[in-house]
């Protein structure tokens, strides 16, 4: 892992999960410093994936940001407070801190829909999940297509 | 807004034309993606402080920027450029807001509203003249299981490093060839890092047809002491330097080991991160959707502007410097950024060509030697073959393989730009940033002819996602 000694005075939170940070961080950095590789799971295959080059080029690092979706995580600097949480396929998920309990298990099964290939196409050929609750008001593309 | 200028990026490139172009007395604009000047060499800078003689200079050159009178914006990203020279971007907010979150409660203030530190703001400038100075990225090298999390860049681990103090902890392993490695892998030792071994991709052979090289690389003797240095310094921080012909990483939704064969032998090794590198080429996002000329760099495998003695590009008033023009390195940008300013300068009448000329000549002189080592590395390390394994994912955003893209051939594809047809390869959201040079030089092989060959990517404004959101704040001035 990449660490360091001193992990800082923010606090952020990734998934509910309380996570140090210092002033000048981009918040990829403080999930990589917390340990944290995995920001989101992809739209197609419901793979992992997580920073990959740090400076703005491959989103691989998205995650959803103070209620923002597909945010750049390398490329948006820390702030006391941030509410991060990871993002699974094209759009936001739906955990957010106010749901936390319900959210876990939502989130497992959603996590489990798109790995076992219990997903299907949105009009614009990309795999959607089934069965969950999607944030539509915001984020890349177009309302939800998925009742 | 009209400046004069409007530079993108304010890395070495761009911050010498800023304190070049405003004191020839030229209004300039310069926007950047990241919260402080420096581009990627000099990342964060400021707040780390200079260790040696170079980041001295490159602080006084940033302190010369900030103070040039040039108007400086961060977290300012271009999305278009239009055929009438209108710039399009974008600015995040940089100051927490007011409304801002409390520490436990999401951020918006009103439900379904982004907060307003993520929202950005849209704007539109109409410069006399364009200089893009938007660097590099890192070549990829797409290994099976280079898209597992954990495994990234070299050149990310060092941004972690430069802007928050990440250092490997003993399950790091940096795997390919270049300089940049060896730099990053002396830099992580010298911050307390503990690098589990370091994997040379390098063909030996190359070795020999550099020496060729060295008479000349002597103009840059000091790099090549470096170098050398490096090289004893990470062998007395005792990291294991293991020669390998392949490489792969596997686990199970995240990296867990590495598999590298040498001399016909396969090893594995446990690891949580590693980290890979083949030389950067230049980025050419923004000159490729403006239609600018690019010719392709045997050497370098790459393709780049094609420009004059002053930046200019094939494109009236679109100008190019520093590595996006073509890899030299960081302190061969500072002087190609002033040579764009100067030629400027003369082109809105505010120099005449012998004063110009006379500016320019020991601009020119740096340049020459900053850049003459750069055959001797490219010699050294030409880039491994992009020959990935059938099932390994090129474009990592629509997760296309490397079986995908030779099958589109099959089907009578001839680029990349016909690809996206075949399977969206290149149309996620990094718009074909990194897949763009692997598809060109699979295809290439597929067809059996050169990557010169191969019409690369041509990508499309808006050249990074926009909200629409963010498009509706534009207004027109």
């Amino acid at each position: 892992m990449l660490a360091r000694a001193d992990p800082g005075p923010l606090r952020l939170t990734f998934d509910g999960r309380p996570i140090a940070a210092r002033e000048g961080d981009s918040v990829a950095s403080a999930l990589l410093a917390a340990g944290i590789q995995v920001t989101r799971r992809t739209p197609r295959g419901g793979v992992a994936r997580g920073p990959y080059c740090m400076m703005g080029a491959c989103f691989e690092c998205l995650a959803e940001v103070d209620g923002v979706s597909n945010v750049q995580t390398c490329m948006t600097p820390v702030r006391d407070g941030m509410v991060v949480t990871s993002q699974v396929g094209a759009r936001a998920l739906v955990l957010s801190p106010s749901l936390a309990e319900g959210g876990q298990d939502e989130r497992a099964s959603q996590q489990g829909a798109a790995r076992d290939g219990r997903v299907e196409p949105g009009h614009d050929g990309k795999a959607r999940r089934g069965g969950g609750a999607w944030r539509g008001d915001e984020g890349l593309g177009g309302g939800p297509d998925v009742p | 807004m009209s400046p004069d200028l409007l530079i993108v990026g304010a890395g070495p490139a761009g911050l010498s034309a800023a304190v070049e172009a405003t004191a020839r007395g030229l209004s300039v604009l310069l926007l950047d993606e990241n919260p402080a000047p420096g581009g990627r060499i000099w990342q964060a800078l400021e707040a780390r402080g200079a260790s040696d003689r170079d980041d001295d200079h490159a602080l006084a050159l940033i302190q010369q920027a900030r103070s040039c009178g040039a108007d400086l914006r961060f977290r300012a990203t271009v999305w278009a450029i239009e055929p009438d020279g209108s710039v399009f971007w974008s600015q995040a907010a940089s100051e927490p807001s007011a409304s801002g979150p409390a520490s436990s409660e999401p951020a918006s203030s009103e439900p379904g509203r982004p907060a307003p530190s993520m929202a950005g703001t849209a704007a539109v400038a109409r410069p006399r003249r364009i200089l893009l100075a938007t660097g590099t990225t890192e070549r990829p090298l797409p290994i099976p299981g280079w898209t597992l999390p954990g495994v990234m860049t070299v050149g990310a681990a060092q941004i972690a490093l430069k802007t928050g103090g990440l250092v490997p902890d003993g399950g790091t392993w940096i795997a390919g060839q270049g300089p940049l490695l060896l730099l990053y892998a002396v830099q992580a030792l010298k911050a307390g890092g503990d690098i589990a071994g370091i994997i040379d991709l390098s063909d030996p052979a190359h070795r020999l047809s550099a020496v060729a090289h060295l008479p000349s690389a002597l103009l840059a003797a000091p790099d090549l002491a470096k170098g050398l240095l490096w090289r004893r310094r990470i062998a007395k921080g005792g990291v294991p330097w293991l020669r390998a012909s392949a490489l792969r990483a596997e686990g199970d939704g995240r990296l867990e080991r590495i598999v590298l064969t040498a001399h016909g032998h396969t090893r594995t090794e446990a690891a949580d991160t590693l980290l890979l590198h083949d030389g950067v080429i230049p980025s050419v996002q923004l000159s490729r959707a403006i239609g600018c000329r690019h010719v392709w760099s045997a050497a370098q495998r790459c393709w780049h502007p094609d420009l004059d003695a002053w930046g200019a590009t094939s494109v009236a008033g679109i100008h190019v410097a520093g590595d996006g023009g073509g890899i030299a390195g960081a302190w061969a940008a500072t002087c190609s950024g002033r040579l764009a300013a100067l030629g400027i300068a003369h082109d809105l009448g505010r120099i005449d060509a012998a004063t110009r000329d006379a500016a320019a000549r020991p601009w020119r002189a740096r340049r020459r030697r900053h850049c003459a080592l750069r055959p001797f590395l490219d010699a050294l390390y030409p880039p491994r073959p992009l020959q990935p394994d059938d099932a390994t994912v090129i474009c990592r955003c629509e997760e296309v393989t490397a079986r995908d893209i030779r099958q589109a051939v099959a089907f009578g594809c001839l680029g990349p730009n016909q690809l996206k047809a075949y399977t969206r390869c290149g149309m996620g959201p990094c718009q074909g940033r990194t897949c763009a040079p692997i598809a060109a030089e699979v295809i290439a092989a597929a067809r059996g002819v050169s990557p010169a060959d191969v019409e690369p990517l041509r990508p499309r404004f808006p050249t990074k996602p926009l909200r629409l959101e963010e498009l509706a704040t534009l207004q027109e001035t």
